[in-house]
């Protein structure tokens, strides 16, 4: 294999594992935008018993 | 400069990223700023599947922990554990910490209902929870998970729900009202926790109670925010998106900004203690010197002696026997009959220090209120327990209806022996 060639084999290994961990991220973060969504903007009440 | 917008689509990338080409394979999207260009450069296919894959593995995460004991050193729901600030406990959460510390063959007693029985007045060690635990003894388990604001169904109710299909032996007891019934969710600030259990399949549903609550959800999925909530925890049987990120908070890092922690809003909640209130007796004085707060509590309680009354022809507040046949109608729906019976209904009295304008003819009218509101609740299968008047002294509330440690005390003892006598019957030969 042409040096050039491997070079850019492994620069597509590479881009393609940051592509899954940067997807993982996201997968995560949609997860939490669940979270968030299901709380109120705002405490149903400010004062303390 | 400005880039110019190109026509029908977005103005172009900046730093020479590569123009659009929005296929699966390629690079669809226009990133901004210096970093932009490697991310476009990234592969979509396994971006793709990244997405999915930590997507799907924050629903298993979410998960396991929803069946791990997430409260550490628990004896109740302080402040900065509650919905004031903005910590929101699943129901699984609430299931799995009394399956984790109380033993199956241990009497259950789940204590729900409001501030008055989450023991506010009374600082963690002096709670009256833990003076019903000594009082019923090693055979029984207390958990408290009475919250702010709660009612007889909400939060800690749909735990005993839920617990009841686990524990043989279960009592769930929560203060009450003789003229106040509530919803089967719980009403609107923590219908969230009965809905999770609803959607998560924790309830046992039986019919015809299970028909009631089909036609709540029915009902409630009509109005925006009930359908936004509904959607929610239907989603969320699938996602444990709160369970997830509830346990974050609470073991980790929390990441919702509230009043209560605006200094320290990472913290993990398990972090803060319950605080001690050294200064409850002065408290106590502050609110008996307030005219305002005394002013407003008497005119409270003298409308409140008037409930379930009607003015006859000569103006005379006479029993309104159908209001308190209304109470009996609508309570037979809180819990399914087979649960009703585990149910103790603990009539609140409050501060007699702000009924001082009671007269003779209002103090009648209170007592009958108690006694048509217990028989209303106790013919459709609930128990009821008497706090009388007699039996607390101002010095025993912390304000017009919290109970200081001296009141806790009492309210535990009248508790206990309306369980423990429940108990004997249960096992008397003769029943």
């Amino acid at each position: 294999m042409k040096p050039g060639a491997e070079n850019r084999q492994k620069g597509g290994r590479a881009r393609a594992l940051a592509a899954l961990v940067l997807g993982l991220l996201i997968g995560a973060f949609f997860h939490y935008l669940l979270y968030r969504y299901s709380l109120p903007s705002k405490p149903f009440i400010y004062v303390a018993f | 400069m400005m880039n110019p917008e190109p026509q029908g689509g977005f103005p172009d990338a900046p730093f020479g990223a590569p123009p659009s080409s929005p296929d699966w394979s390629g690079h669809g999207a226009h990133p901004a700023g210096p970093g932009g260009g490697f991310i476009a450069a990234l592969p979509a296919r396994p971006l793709l599947i990244g997405v999915a894959v930590g997507f799907g593995l924050c629903c298993l995460a979410g998960r396991v922990v929803s069946r791990l004991p997430m409260l550490e050193n628990f004896r109740r729901f302080h402040d900065l554990i509650s919905l004031t600030a903005l910590f929101y406990p699943t129901a699984s959460e609430l299931v799995s910490h009394v399956e984790h510390t109380v033993p199956r063959d241990k009497h259950l007693v789940v204590v729900g209902g409001a501030s008055y029985f989450r023991g506010a007045g009374q600082n963690p060690d002096e709670l009256w929870t833990l003076e019903l635990q000594r009082l019923l003894g090693d055979d029984y388990c207390v958990v408290n998970y009475a919250m702010n604001w709660g009612g007889i169904t909400p939060f800690a109710g749909v735990a005993f729900q839920a617990l009841a299909r686990e524990y043989p032996r279960i009592s769930f007891v929560a203060n009450a009202s003789p003229v106040v019934v509530d919803d089967v969710d719980g009403g609107e600030i923590y219908r969230y926790v009965f809905w999770d259990a609803y959607y998560k399949g924790m309830l046992a549903l039986p019919a015809p109670w299970s028909d009631q609550v089909r036609e709540m959800a029915r009902r409630e999925r009509k109005d925006p925010a009930g359908l936004e909530l509904h959607l929610g925890k239907w989603t969320d049987q699938f996602s444990y998106a709160c369970d997830l990120w509830t346990y974050v908070g609470y073991k980790w890092f929390f990441t919702v900004w509230s009043d209560h922690a605006s200094e320290t809003m990472t913290a993990a909640r398990r972090t803060y203690a319950d605080p001690f209130n050294a200064k409850l007796a002065q408290e106590q004085r502050a609110f008996r010197q307030d005219q305002g707060y005394v002013q407003r509590y008497e005119a409270w309680n003298k409308d409140f002696a008037a409930k379930g009354f009607l003015p006859d022809k000569d103006g005379q507040l006479k029993l309104d026997p159908p209001a308190f046949g209304l109470i009996s109608q609508l309570s037979v729906g809180m819990f399914p009959d087979d649960l009703k019976s585990k149910c103790y209904l603990v009539f609140m009295r409050f501060n007699p220090y702000f009924m001082q304008t009671f007269t003779a003819d209002d103090w009648k009218r209170h007592e009958l209120m108690y006694r048509v509101g217990q028989q209303a609740f106790e013919r459709v299968g609930y128990r009821v327990v008497e706090l009388p008047d007699a039996d607390f002294t101002a010095d025993d509330f912390y304000d017009a209806g919290h109970y200081m440690a001296s009141g806790g005390r009492k309210v535990a003892k009248a508790v206990a022996a309306s369980i423990r006598e429940a108990d004997r019957a249960a096992q008397s030969p003769n029943r």
